[in-house]
């Protein structure tokens, strides 16, 4: 199997396995971010690219608000985790520890700013709960999702299949 | 760079607002992605469970059978009220000569969500009806129960439902029994419901049931919505302070009724003088003057024997917000 359709296969795989929690979850949180993450830290551009556009257009049509408010929230991830790597080198748990924390509070505030501009309530204790998720979610799933992804190169490297 | 990409996004975000294009390019794409992709994860959800439900889980089945005989048989007994009530309604309006409204199509969907994704400010769910099946944005949503809500986005084979909790949640309500008016606002979910805007000059009941009054142009009017459980009169409001609690149990929801609202008729259209009657064929008019011919009259074409009704001169259609009403999204 060709080591770009492995790739791709493992990105559906991702992707699907992450809407799955996120919609079962019944929370405004994103699962999808830590993948972003991933790819980032194996600085393919065209990968993370195509990443974040094809996520951009799912997590619009399930937000409530108007367009924008995911591209910010992935615009702003990349940014943030190119600030980060300034300090920490990418792939260290300190590094994913502070983009966690970040990444939490730009979600409660790109939420209360796109909502106030659009002229929405939104409940601000829960909205305040949701962050916490959030930032404690990624952690998680990107060790997972990595762990499970440098599998994948591992075998690619060797030159053998893994999925 | 940072700050033109900025004004990129606030330009196409403001355009966006304005247009709409970009959100209905999300709807269409990837709103309609979830739904295909949810759509057969939670038909094995709902097979698994009515499995259960069906063959392991009979132990309340006898009991259960003879209170719903019990209930049929109640049930039949109103059914023969009812019909009375409404034969006598209908002898009234005729005498009256009141137009009775046009009955709203119903269509039932399945619920696949509920709030999904990292911005969902609302609460929401997703269903599994889309355009291709009719929904249109602002549609509402009820059950057997009361009302759920209303539709405020539309893909082709799923579509969005803003639940009555919601904190933006607006439905023009009236109480059953003294007929007071008021708006039902949401409260977040778990929270009782709000009445606003209900004059201390005004009479409710704790325990009276809130129905739609129909005013918003949204919600056809007698559907119930929530029941009233505390009424405060403060001292230095012009209004009441009024909570109530939704019939429908928001956990428990796995589906809902859509409803259509009804398009005027050409006919009433035609007697509200909003689009002229269609011009009859010659044949027609041939037929028409050799009538009026014998009867000592001239009428060709356009008759204008047709009553005009009292909203002929506002143009008033059976929903008149229907369209104008929608703040979200």
């Amino acid at each position: 199997m060709g080591k770009k359709l492995l790739n791709a296969l493992w990105w559906t795989f991702f992707t699907a396995i992450a809407l799955i929690i996120q919609v079962n979850l019944d929370l405004g949180i994103d699962i999808l971010v830590p993948g972003l993450i991933i790819s980032l830290q194996e600085k393919r551009t065209a990968q993370t690219i195509w990443l974040m556009a094809a996520w951009i257009i799912i997590q619009e049509g399930m937000s409530d608000l108007a367009f924008g408010s995911t591209v910010l929230w992935y615009v702003g991830t990349v940014a943030l985790f190119y600030m980060c790597n300034w300090l920490f080198e990418a792939k260290s748990y300190l590094f994913i520890i502070l983009m966690c924390i970040v990444l939490g509070a730009w979600h409660g505030l790109l939420m209360a700013m796109m909502a106030s501009m659009q002229d929405y309530a939104i409940m601000v204790n829960r909205l305040a709960w949701e962050n916490l998720l959030q930032a404690g979610i990624i952690f998680p799933v990107w060790l997972l999702a990595s762990k499970l992804r440098g599998n994948l190169r591992e075998g690619e490297a060797n030159g053998r299949s893994v999925v | 760079m940072a700050v033109l990409a900025l004004l990129v996004f606030l330009g196409l975000y403001t355009w966006n607002i304005r247009s709409g294009y970009l959100d209905k390019a999300v709807e269409q794409t990837g709103m309609e992605v979830v739904g295909i992709f949810l759509s057969p994860i939670e038909w094995v959800k709902n097979e698994v469970k009515s499995t259960w439900h069906r063959y392991i889980y009979l132990v309340n089945a006898q009991e259960e059978n003879e209170f719903l005989n019990r209930e049929v048989a109640r049930l039949s007994f109103e059914v023969i009220r009812l019909k009375e009530e409404a034969a006598e309604t209908a002898n009234l309006q005729k005498t009256l000569m009141l137009t009775s409204p046009t009955p709203w199509p119903m269509s039932a969907a399945r619920v696949l969500a509920w709030r999904m994704g990292p911005f969902s400010a609302l609460e929401t769910m997703l269903i599994d009806r889309g355009s291709s099946s009719g929904v249109k944005r602002d549609d509402p949503a009820i059950t057997h129960q009361g009302i759920v809500g209303r539709v405020i986005r539309v893909a082709p084979s799923v579509s969005t439902v803003l639940m009555l909790t919601d904190l933006n949640s607006r439905i023009a309500v009236r109480s059953e029994k003294n007929r007071s008016i008021g708006i039902l606002a949401g409260s977040g979910p778990g929270q009782p419901l709000r009445v606003l805007y209900v004059p201390v000059t005004s009479t409710m009941e704790e325990g009276e049931v809130l129905m739609t009054s129909g005013l918003d142009g949204l919600y056809p009017p007698g559907l119930p919505a929530a029941r009233i459980i505390s009424i405060q009169r403060p001292d230095r409001s012009q209004f009441q302070a009024v909570t109530a609690v939704p019939f429908v149990d928001f956990q428990k929801l796995e589906g809902v009724v859509l409803l259509e609202a009804p398009e005027p008729s050409i006919d009433r259209l035609a007697a509200e003088e909003i689009v002229p009657p269609p011009a009859p064929t010659p044949e027609e008019n041939a037929t028409k003057i050799d009538d009026n011919a014998s009867s000592g009259e001239q009428t060709v074409g356009n008759n204008n024997s047709r009553p005009a009704h009292g909203a002929a001169a506002t143009g008033n259609r059976s929903r008149p917000a229907a369209h104008r009403g929608n703040t979200t999204r």
